[in-house]
């Protein structure tokens, strides 16, 4: 049996990481919370947009052609990758690298320290690396935005990707790998929100009376094809910030349940070897008081 | 048959309600949608969106450009920043401001109002307490 001593020392770290990680858990939970409604109340937006833009038919999309709308032959690839910037989330991130392509040709974006650090280690091809604050800002995802729009006009490359955690519920994320450029596969997109939001593709029927485009669909298409990928990256960040803090939540309530049923068996067996102590004593002062007599 | 009317931000859903008539800014021009309107998608300026109810109160909703679909008397509209005009407490506000201002007066004038003898007292306890903290 170990020491008494050992054992109270023990007990001491353990209560004092249980303390630490429930200050976590708590921070964490706050945060969640915010995460998830952000991410939850700006699911329509995206759902309404591409409501708008299935009713491009093909036809009037080859007529007015947008770059973004335009698949290439070529498919040099690039992806990126929304990490988180801290650990201590349990194994999000470790799903979400296990996804990452092994091609040699891909290039990479990350978002986030962990998946920067990820693929720094691996020698890939990384483009650039942002780091996005707890509150999703618009400029940090004009900053994405930008630069792979310029990579994508500039024919550096012909499909850009992004890995990401899509946001479930507090106990389920699921790894996803969603294109967003070129946008032409948006019947697919559309029947997925669509049914994500428990709605059928019926109630979206077409009037007779045909569409009137005011000013010009030209130029909605324009407009469009702008926000579209800004709200599409925004969603995506809110998405997985969303999911960052319910896993750091569950990670560290984790941790604290351990902890203290640790602390409890360890407070078990310090009784234990108290008890067996003391026990001893009165032995030895009994044999003592015999031998005496 | 009312419209229903739909405007949604990158934030939320601003507003969803049902409307007898719908007039708002589009790059060419005010319009206003009544119920049976031909299906249009146009892009809006940045303006505001009226919404009359069929109870006859009305709506306005402060919106940023974006774009708006209508198809079978539902018409969305996707911008980027909205605010609903009702939600802001202008006309509250304003009232609360001014029942300060006249309470301030009132109380002001009270203060006004002092006897002379009650002023030459006071004047006289904020010199000796001048006078002691001088020669401390």
């Amino acid at each position: 049996m170990k020491g008494i001593r050992e054992i109270k020392n023990r007990i001491r770290a353990v209560d004092s990481v249980s303390k630490i990680t429930l200050a976590m858990q708590l921070v964490a939970a706050s945060k969640m919370k915010r995460a998830q409604d952000f991410a939850i109340e700006s699911r329509p937006y995206l759902l309404r947009l591409s409501e708008i833009i299935c009713c491009l038919s093909e036809k009037k999309l080859k007529k007015n052609m947008h770059p973004f709308f335009i698949s290439r032959e070529k498919q040099r690839r690039c992806l990126i990758v929304v990490g988180t910037d801290k650990g201590l989330c349990g194994v999000l991130n470790h799903t979400l690298f296990k996804l990452i392509p092994e091609e040699e040709e891909t290039s990479f974006i990350s978002v986030g320290r962990k998946a920067m650090q990820f693929l720094s280690r691996r020698k890939r091809s990384l483009l650039a690396s942002f780091s996005i604050h707890d509150r999703v800002q618009y400029h940090e995802v004009l900053g994405i935005c930008d630069l792979v729009a310029k990579l994508y006009l500039e024919d550096q490359v012909d499909v850009v990707e992004v890995l990401y955690q899509k946001f479930g519920n507090t106990l389920t994320y699921l790894p996803s790998l969603q294109r967003i450029l070129p946008m032409d596969g948006f019947y697919d997109v559309f029947d997925q929100m669509l049914k994500s939001a428990n709605l059928e593709r019926e109630h979206f029927q077409r009037d007779p009376r045909g569409l009137l485009w005011e000013p010009h669909v030209r130029q909605i298409i324009d407009h469009i094809a702008k926000i579209f990928l800004k709200y599409n990256l925004h969603q995506v960040l809110l998405e997985a910030k969303a999911s960052e803090h319910s896993a750091r939540m569950v990670a560290m309530k984790n941790a604290t349940d351990n902890a203290k049923s640790l602390s409890q068996s360890l407070k078990l067996e310090y009784n234990k070897a108290r008890q067996y102590a003391i026990t001893n004593e009165i032995i030895e002062l009994a044999i003592a008081a015999t031998e005496n007599h | 048959m009312p419209i229903r009317v739909e405007i949604v931000t990158p934030n939320r859903v601003i507003c969803s309600e049902e409307a007898v008539s719908l007039v708002v800014d589009t790059a060419m021009g005010e319009i206003e949608i009544l119920p049976m309107h031909r299906p249009l998608i146009a892009l809006l300026e940045v303006g505001s969106a009226r919404l009359r109810m069929a109870n006859g109160a009305q709506k306005t909703v402060a919106i940023s450009s974006g774009i708006l679909k209508l198809e079978h008397d539902r018409a969305i509209l996707v911008v980027e920043e909205a605010v609903s005009m009702g939600k802001l407490p202008l006309a509250s506000s304003v009232e609360e401001a001014r029942r300060l201002a006249q309470n301030a007066l009132k109380t002001t004038v009270v203060q006004g109002n002092l006897e002379q003898g009650e002023l030459e007292c006071l004047e006289a306890k904020i010199r000796s307490e001048l006078a002691k903290k001088l020669t401390k």
